[in-house]
């Protein structure tokens, strides 16, 4: 609800701004060059692997979009029963040769080194939900008919539960960033619309969307949270920071160790 | 500390001792009014022609005392705008009882203000004070046409905007909650309408505002940074008078009247936008179903019993609201009530006694299929004042008072649909008392040296009635504590010490130093970078501990020019703040019934050097005004524990304001700001996760957005005048070269050139000019 809330609020403040005068333009902007960063990605969830992890440097703004990847890692993920090395199947894309399926409430360790400098972080498998349904809205806002994917789901009982939501539409992956918890609906069923405000996507009759649902671990539901808060546009935005990750801030980047959930639908 | 406050009352009690046994002085009391209107005037100056430098002046209730040694003496009093007035008075038989009339001398001498209150801001001991003329602030220009007296505020050194159209206020260094701002004594916790563009304050009902950056008198208490301490007008207790204004966004209405004649009189003031009534007319659906506008009202009765009582009950209600069709609705609003009663004990004892009660209330809905959820925050306070002034001599003046509020705070009450998958308890309310104790003694050491000394003793009860948890360090629950109503869960006593002296090295020069400290235990939680309206305001806790801020200043005054035309002054601060709150990184405020653990504590520090040169006199009066400074904060675990600069640092300022009378009807403004940009976070680099491209930060606020510059036109035009009946046209161009200023830069990929990134940068307004028309009868 926090993010209904804020992203309507965006959106109204924006639609405001824009009734007015407000205009937008490109800019140059001097920004300087950090050193760079290492950023490692990784997960392991509860259906068959094999499982990857990806590892990449950070860039200065002005630069293109193209993040060198960081090849003869040594990648290591431990279970508590397999220490699973990971062998680099691409370049800076490393995949599991050992563990075969995560299962939850077990706690997974990736251990990285690169040129003699360890990297580390540690999550938890949460305990399974399965999403009931997945099923198409149409909501009016500000005079816009869009239309919303709902995925609904039992919450069980007791605080601690976090969710992340990736939704495909035509097997293309939105960006956006979904998480929800269950602080303020313990154990209820849910079915919270995912919003994807300022998107210029479209949900449109006859599209296939796949939704996946993953419970995650409470970093990860911090990580992704403050992320999202930290791309929030506008004057209504945080003080963006770099997110607090199971790297300890080391490198950039997460590692989950998540369950899975998927359903798919044709929109009506 | 304690000491300090023992002390200093052990001699004030002796002092007092000593006047009391030794008053063969005979007193002049009495109230300065307007003659047409029966107003009473705040701050005019009496002075005794046969005894220079022995004076007096009259307080927020036009009351003066002035008590001199038997004899036969010549008054005048003198009041901006108005004619001086001279009189006789024999004060060898005991003391005398004297209203005084001022006439309003627009009617005579329209086209030039003369200087009247001559050294006056040279002699008195304060500093930081910035008294706004209602009568400036009327020929200043406008953004669309909307008079308004923060905005004016914000041209003066050392006062800051949040940015473009932003009406809050950030003084030295404080954050825009850190401002008492006072109607009528009552607390206004939203001084702004439609999200921070305009200030909820009707600039036709005020009759004066009055600013303190610094150096405030004890009397005022619980806010950090400022007080600003705005006077409702009375209403006119002689005729009947209607006055009113057609603008591009409002309309504004003044009715105002005697209930009996010379005795009583009413007030009621009335403002609404209608911004909406174009959307509606809008052939875009997305504009014109949409609710956005706010309105005020200002409503004051005062009744005058026998000589030595007078009754106010004012009233001041204001409403923004903001919504999509029936998917999402903000409503936000101010309500505040005062009672106060004036009485005269004897010819130098005044007193005050209010009663207040003050509201601000938001509320959201929001509808999205199945989910209809309604969340309604309040803080609501009831205050009582007891306030003393007793005018001992003419170089003595003793304040002393007493007030305690109590503060209901609900952060939120939650309705939610049976279908909707929320599933909320309401927040936990908070209860606290707030109160104080002051005495404050201005004392004319000298002939050169003006000493005004005093100190608060604040005490905050935070009472019982919730659930009250406590945190480590990282957030994590540490204890929990259930707590009956009247439980009284922890104490807070500060003593607050200020001292503020005014050394006159000659007629035209004098040097000030002022040292105060202050507290606050209403705190407002923000993480945007604009003030929302659901912004939440908390009380003191046992996590969230007193504010407190101690400042140091010291100013050189210097007037020049024929008849002291020319002020200038150059003042610096140095203000130390402690227990400061920010978010944690990625902290969840909304719907968060459990919001002091996502907080963070530290310490902060303001400096800065204020310029002003003013030109008071002849047909082009305005100034020039120039700020240097620094605000920054630190906080473990923001930045790496070190200093960094405050959301609202910059570093220059410069404000230019002019106004010339170019004939008896044509005036024209201008105002021009220049200032270099507010410290924000951008991007040094960027990575990418899970195929979306990320920014990567160093430090906290280590960019500058970049330089501000904006020039206002503005021009009055006072049509035909008749005894019955005068009107007036306004025009203003905000923004008058088109300035494209940066609201926001953001930063995302590039459309145009695929795999690239790019800054963007949004303007908020371009030039707007405005018109309205305004009239009285």
């Amino acid at each position: 609800m926090k993010n209904i809330a804020q992203n309507i609020f965006k959106t109204a403040l924006l639609a405001l701004l824009f009734a007015t005068t407000a205009c937008q333009d490109v800019i140059e902007i001097d920004l300087d060059e950090a050193a760079t960063q290492y950023v490692i990605t990784g997960n392991i969830h509860n259906q068959l692997g094999p499982y990857t992890v990806k590892i990449t440097q950070s860039v200065a703004f002005d630069e293109p979009n193209v993040y060198p990847e960081i090849s003869n890692a040594t990648v290591i993920i431990n279970d508590g029963q397999t220490v699973d090395s990971l062998r680099e199947i691409a370049p800076g894309l490393y995949q599991t040769t050992k563990i075969v399926q995560g299962v939850p409430g077990r706690t997974y360790q990736l251990d990285v080194y690169i040129g003699g400098k360890r990297f580390t972080a540690v999550s938890t498998m949460p305990p399974a939900v399965e999403m009931d349904q997945i099923s198409a809205q149409t909501s009016t806002f500000a005079g816009n008919t869009s239309q919303q994917i709902v995925p609904k789901f039992a919450d069980p009982l007791g605080l601690g539960n976090y969710y992340q939501f990736i939704q495909y539409v035509n097997n293309e992956r939105w960006p956006n960033i979904f998480v929800l918890d269950d602080r303020n609906n313990d154990g209820g069923t849910f079915t919270r619309p995912l919003f994807a405000p300022n998107s210029d996507r479209e949900i449109k009759k006859g599209d296939t969307v796949s939704v996946d649902m993953r419970c995650i671990d409470r970093i990860t539901y911090k990580y992704l949270y403050t992320l999202d808060a930290s791309s929030g546009e506008g004057p209504n935005g945080t003080t963006p920071s770099n997110p607090d990750n199971n790297f300890g801030g080391a490198a950039l980047g997460y590692f989950s160790a998540h369950t899975l959930s998927q359903k798919t639908i044709v929109v009506p | 500390m304690q000491n300090v406050f023992k002390t200093s009352l052990t001699i004030v009690l002796l002092l007092f001792l000593q006047w009391t046994t030794n008053a063969q002085n005979n007193t002049v009391s009495g109230a300065i009014t307007d003659q047409a209107s029966g107003e009473t005037l705040i701050g005019a100056a009496i002075t005794v022609a046969e005894l220079p430098g022995k004076g007096a002046a009259s307080n927020e209730y036009g009351f003066y005392s002035l008590s001199l040694p038997p004899g036969t003496y010549t008054l005048i009093v003198r009041y901006v705008g108005y004619t001086d007035w001279k009189k006789s008075i024999d004060l060898t038989k005991g003391n005398q009882r004297l209203d005084i009339p001022l006439a309003d001398n627009a009617t005579l001498e329209e086209v030039e203000i003369k200087a009247i209150k001559v050294g006056e801001n040279i002699e008195k001991p304060v500093m930081g004070v910035e008294k706004l003329s209602m009568a400036e602030v009327k020929k200043l220009p406008t953004l669309m046409g909307e008079r308004d007296i923060i905005r004016s505020l914000q041209l003066l050194p050392g006062v800051k905007s949040g940015g473009e159209g932003s009406g809050g206020l950030f003084v030295r260094g404080g954050n825009s909650d850190q401002n008492l701002i006072l109607l009528d004594e009552a607390p206004v916790y939203n001084a702004s309408h439609l999200l921070g563009f305009f200030s909820t304050f009707n600039a036709d009902a005020i009759k004066d505002a009055t600013l303190y950056k610094g150096g405030m008198p004890a009397q005022y208490g619980g806010r950090l940074s400022s007080v600003l301490d705005m006077k409702m007008n009375d209403g006119n207790n002689q005729e009947y008078q209607v006055s009113g204004g057609i603008g591009l966004i409002s309309s504004k209405l003044n009715v105002e009247g005697p209930i009996q004649k010379g005795k009583s009189s009413f007030l009621v003031t009335g403002r609404r936008t209608y911004a909406d009534l174009f959307l509606k007319a809008s052939s875009d659906t997305s504009l014109s179903g949409s609710r956005l506008y706010f309105y005020d009202l200002n409503a004051k009765l005062n009744y005058q019993i026998g000589n030595k009582d007078r009754l106010y009950l004012s009233g001041y209600f204001g409403q923004d609201v903001l919504g999509f069709g029936e998917d999402f609705g903000l409503n936000w609003g101010n309500k505040t009530g005062t009672l106060r009663w004036n009485h005269i004990y004897n010819d130098r004892l005044f007193s005050n006694t209010s009663l207040i009660f003050s509201d601000y209330t938001y509320n959201i809905n929001l509808r999205s299929g199945t989910n209809d959820i309604s969340i309604t925050s309040t803080i609501q306070d009831w205050n009582l004042k007891q306030d003393f002034q007793y005018f001992v001599n003419s170089n003595n003046t003793l304040r002393f008072g007493a007030n305690f509020i109590h503060h209901n705070v609900t952060p939120g009450q939650i309705e939610a649909s049976e279908e909707s998958s929320v599933n909320i308890d309401d927040f936990d309310q908070r209860r606290g008392l707030e109160s104080a104790a002051y005495l404050t003694h201005e004392w004319k050491a000298t002939d050169r040296l003006t000493v005004l000394s005093g100190v608060r003793l604040s005490v905050f009860n935070v009472l019982g009635g919730s659930t009250f948890n406590t945190y480590d360090a990282e957030g994590n629950l540490l204890t929990t504590r259930e707590t009956e109503r009247g439980d009284i869960v922890k104490t807070y006593i500060n003593p607050e010490p200020r001292l503020s002296l005014s050394y006159v090295l000659n007629t035209r020069q004098s040097l000030k130093l002022s040292y105060n400290r202050n507290v606050q235990n209403l705190h407002l939680l923000s993480n945007s970078n604009t003030s929302n309206p659901t912004d939440s305001w908390v009380l003191t806790t046992e996590n969230i501990r007193p504010e407190l801020a101690d400042q140091v200043s010291a100013g050189w005054f210097q007037n020049f020019g024929a008849e002291q035309g020319y002020e200038f002054s150059a003042e610096t601060y140095y203000k130390h703040l402690y227990n400061q709150i920010d978010y944690r990184n990625g902290a969840e405020i909304t719907a968060n019934n459990e919001v002091e653990k996502e907080l963070l504590y530290g310490s902060g520090r303001a400096y800065g050097l204020e310029l002003l040169l003013r030109k008071k006199t002849g047909k082009l009066t305005g100034w020039v005004g120039y700020t240097l400074s620094r605000t920054e904060r630190k906080i473990d675990g923001i930045n790496n524990g070190n200093y960094y600069p405050n959301r609202y640092d910059r570093t220059h300022d410069v404000t230019l304001v002019a106004m010339y009378q170019l004939s008896r009807r044509w005036n024209v403004s201008a105002n021009w700001v220049w200032y270099t940009g507010n410290a924000t976070t951008f991007p040094s680099g960027k990575y990418e996760v899970d195929g979306v491209t990320t920014y990567y930060y160093t430090d906290r606020n280590g960019y500058r957005m970049p330089d501000y510059h904006r020039l206002d036109l503005g021009a009055t035009f006072q049509a035909r005048k008749t005894k019955r009946f005068e009107s007036e046209w306004a025009f203003s161009v905000y923004n008058a070269y088109n300035r494209k200023n940066a609201y926001s830069i953001t930063f995302r990929d590039s459309t145009d050139n695929p795999g690239t990134t790019e800054a963007v940068r949004t303007a908020l307004f371009g030039i707007i000019p405005s018109v309205s028309y305004n009239f009285k009868f």
